[in-house]
């Protein structure tokens, strides 16, 4: 006891000694650090100066197995792909032209280090092709009055770049995309996922990639308008040339109710008879908006895609078997 | 305690979620361990007993396993949203490992924030939304805007 | 002002009587009970009413109309006839979305399909396995609602649903504090809840 008081003493004493003579200039002291604060003003400055960091991909951060990701993304989804078409799948035209081009700048003979990569501009063109056809099909099946002009719109908007990107980001396709640039520019992503459909539709058939379309991007239509999709700035004409279509007499806008006409909130409902039968009604703050919104409500009714129609079945196919136990093992290494 | 200034969101799932197929939410889950640390005992318990059978049985998540000199053994998991978690697990036993690892792969990767509604749904009325002229008989009096009036 | 109600109405009773002394009324209970004390108090002055005589006001009788009582041969008529179009409805499949109303973890959810349901307990099922909500109250379409007395059968609905999430509720700050007593304590609570989505409604054409 009293020797280790007495060590402490000498060790402070110790150190004040060598605070007061000045000859060695690296030593450790234990006091407070008043350099520390000037020191991180100044880093913070620096940063506030610089902005944050440049995203960092994925692939480039620790802990990354890229053959164990690949067929951690086929077990997730439960399909079977197969790998290889998988990986060409995420190689773009792009990765490979930026990679060549590294490689040169390092000075490496091209034969020597040949890339043996093949891009998935195929993959690309079977699955864009493939998802739009199976979406033509199944519109015209669930909605067969709807006209060839809304299946074009509806179609346009599941695969058009904004849904498919949101798609892709929420199954993690982007962290697997073999790009040039990070972040992964939105027509990049767009080709990518294409190809992931056309290699499933590759590894093991249209049926499947059929319910991967109907899981994944089908379901994005839940909640969503039709007029959303399709735009259509005269719905008037477009009633009038369907009634003549089918025959039935032309619609004749009346005005319903009106409700608080001289207020700043004015209402009205406009009803479209046919026969003297009750087609359709719509409120609307002025007459014209109201009659408009009719006649929306009366194209709804009449192609089928009213909001209170019937759900799309999403259930899955009886045969389906259940994810195997084998990937499930070389996937968790 | 009132909660009206906490931040809050509408309930709310990835992707539709288990519309179609139900898709496991975690993607990728790191284990960060000492080898011979105090605290990173549980954890080394839990990697040499529990975490293969977990990644047997969840297929869709990587699971890495990477010993580094760390005071603070933790998990961090990422989701397919894109969020990122990291749990600490000083001091914690096997059991209670598990149970997190369990608990983070169930979850969507939303943020756990106050939700407003228990609810949520894209067709909230069926049978029609009421509206006051719901269910008025029609006038038979002309009705709104006479020409004189509007002009 | 007991009294003066009853001066009132007493008032009111022999102007209406002149009026009117041959009209009958049905009387409800409630004022029937108070009325032939001062029946009895009139019939002394010589003015004859009738024992039940109750005048006509705006709360002497409901303002709805008066419902007449169906025959009961009737009755089964129509119900028949409202069964059996229901019935060929839901065999045609010409209903379009349905609604339901379940009773799950101690409420009420009124849910149609690709609803979210967030339940504030643990729930004994896996994340992505399928349930079957049983209790349902209430099944509706477009033209049609079958209301449960107080559940609908088990082979008439079928209302299915999938576990999607099993995660914990924000941290909710539980205060209690006694102003100048020195006195707080602080509980921080966190409470397992369960996301459900709805995937199928299904209604068999089985009324009777």
């Amino acid at each position: 006891m009293a020797s280790g008081i007495a060590g402490r003493g000498v060790l402070t004493l110790g150190i004040h000694y060598q605070h007061v003579c000045r000859t060695v200039l690296l030593t450790q002291t234990r006091e407070k650090k008043r350099w520390m604060k000037a020191y991180t003003l100044l880093m913070a400055r620096l940063r506030k100066v610089e902005g944050p960091p440049p995203p960092k991909p994925r692939s480039q951060q620790p802990n990354w197995d890229y053959h164990a990701e690949v067929e951690a993304f086929s077990a997730r989804l439960q399909e079977k792909f197969s790998v290889d078409l998988l990986k060409t799948a995420f190689v773009n035209p792009c990765y490979i032209r930026s990679e060549e081009e590294r490689r040169s700048m390092l000075g490496l003979d091209s034969n020597v280090a040949a890339l043996n990569l093949k891009d998935n501009i195929e993959l690309q063109k079977q699955g864009l092709e493939f998802t739009r056809g199976f979406l033509t099909d199944w519109c015209k099946g669930s909605y067969p009055s709807l006209p060839e002009e809304g299946v074009a719109a509806v179609v346009g908007h599941l695969t058009g770049s904004e849904v498919m990107c949101y798609v892709a980001r929420n199954l993690a396709v982007e962290d697997l995309t073999m790009s040039a640039e990070f972040p992964v520019p939105d027509d990049v992503l767009h080709g990518t996922f294409c190809a992931v459909i056309g290699a499933l539709c590759e590894s093991s058939g249209p049926e499947r990639a059929g319910l991967f379309i109907r899981d994944f991007l089908i379901t994005q239509l839940i909640g969503k308008d039709l007029f959303d999709m399709w735009t259509v700035v005269n719905p008037m004409g477009l009633l009038v040339e369907e009634l003549t279509r089918r025959g039935v007499a032309l619609p004749e806008p009346r005005l319903i109710r009106s409700a608080g006409a001289s207020t700043v909130l004015p209402l009205y409902f406009v009803g479209l008879y046919c026969d003297k039968r009750l087609l359709a009604e719509g409120p609307g703050e002025t007459v014209l908006a109201a009659e408009e919104e009719a006649a929306r409500v009366a194209l709804r009714k009449l192609y089928g895609y009213t909001e209170n129609r019937r759900p799309q079945d999403f259930s899955a196919p009886r045969q389906q078997p259940p994810a195997p136990a084998t990937q499930a093992l070389s996937s968790s290494s | 305690m009132t909660a009206r200034g906490t931040p809050s969101r509408f309930l709310k799932n990835v992707l539709q979620n288990g519309v179609g197929r139900y898709v496991c939410q975690l993607k990728r889950m790191s284990l960060i361990f000492s080898k011979n640390g105090q605290s990173s005992l549980g954890a080394r318990n839990f990697i040499e007993e529990g975490v293969v059978d977990f990644a047997k049985k969840n297929p869709g998540t990587v699971v890495y396993v990477s010993p580094q000199p760390c005071r603070i053994p933790k998990i961090v998991a990422e989701y397919l949203n894109g969020s990122v978690r990291e749990e600490i697990i000083t001091n914690k036993t096997k059991q209670e490992i598990s149970e997190l690892v369990t608990k983070l792969s169930d979850q969507s990767g939303l943020d756990i924030i106050r939700i407003r509604k228990p609810f949520h749904t894209n067709s909230p009325s069926i049978q029609g939304q009421w509206h006051p002229f719901v269910n008025r008989p029609p006038s038979t009096d002309p009705i709104g805007p006479q020409k004189s009036q509007n002009q | 002002m007991a009294v003066t109600l009853q001066g009132s109405l007493v008032e009111i009773l022999r102007k209406c009587s002149r009026l009117s002394s041959h009209l009958r009324i049905p009387v409800t209970k409630q004022i029937g009970s108070s009325f032939p004390v001062t029946a009895r108090y009139q019939s002394s002055k010589s003015i004859a009413y009738p024992s039940s005589y109750i005048p006509e006001t705006s709360l002497s009788r409901p303002p709805w109309p008066e419902v007449s009582i169906v025959d009961p041969e009737e009755e089964a008529k129509q119900h028949q006839a409202i069964v059996k179009k229901v019935n060929n409805l839901l065999e045609n499949g010409e209903y379009g979305r349905l609604f339901a109303v379940v009773h799950f973890a101690s409420r009420q959810w009124k849910v149609t399909n690709e609803d979210l349901i967030l339940i504030e307990n643990h729930i004994d099922a896996e994340c992505g396995e399928r349930i079957r909500l049983e209790k349902v109250l209430l099944v509706g379409g477009e033209a049609f609602t079958l209301i449960g007395r107080p559940l609908l059968g088990r082979d008439l609905v079928r209302v299915e649903a999938t576990v999607i999430e099993k995660t914990e509720s924000w941290p909710m700050v539980h205060m209690r504090f006694w102003k100048r007593h020195r006195y707080q304590r602080k509980r921080i609570i966190i409470q397992p809840q369960t996301v459900l989505r709805i995937n199928t409604i299904e209604v068999a054409p089985r009324l009777t």
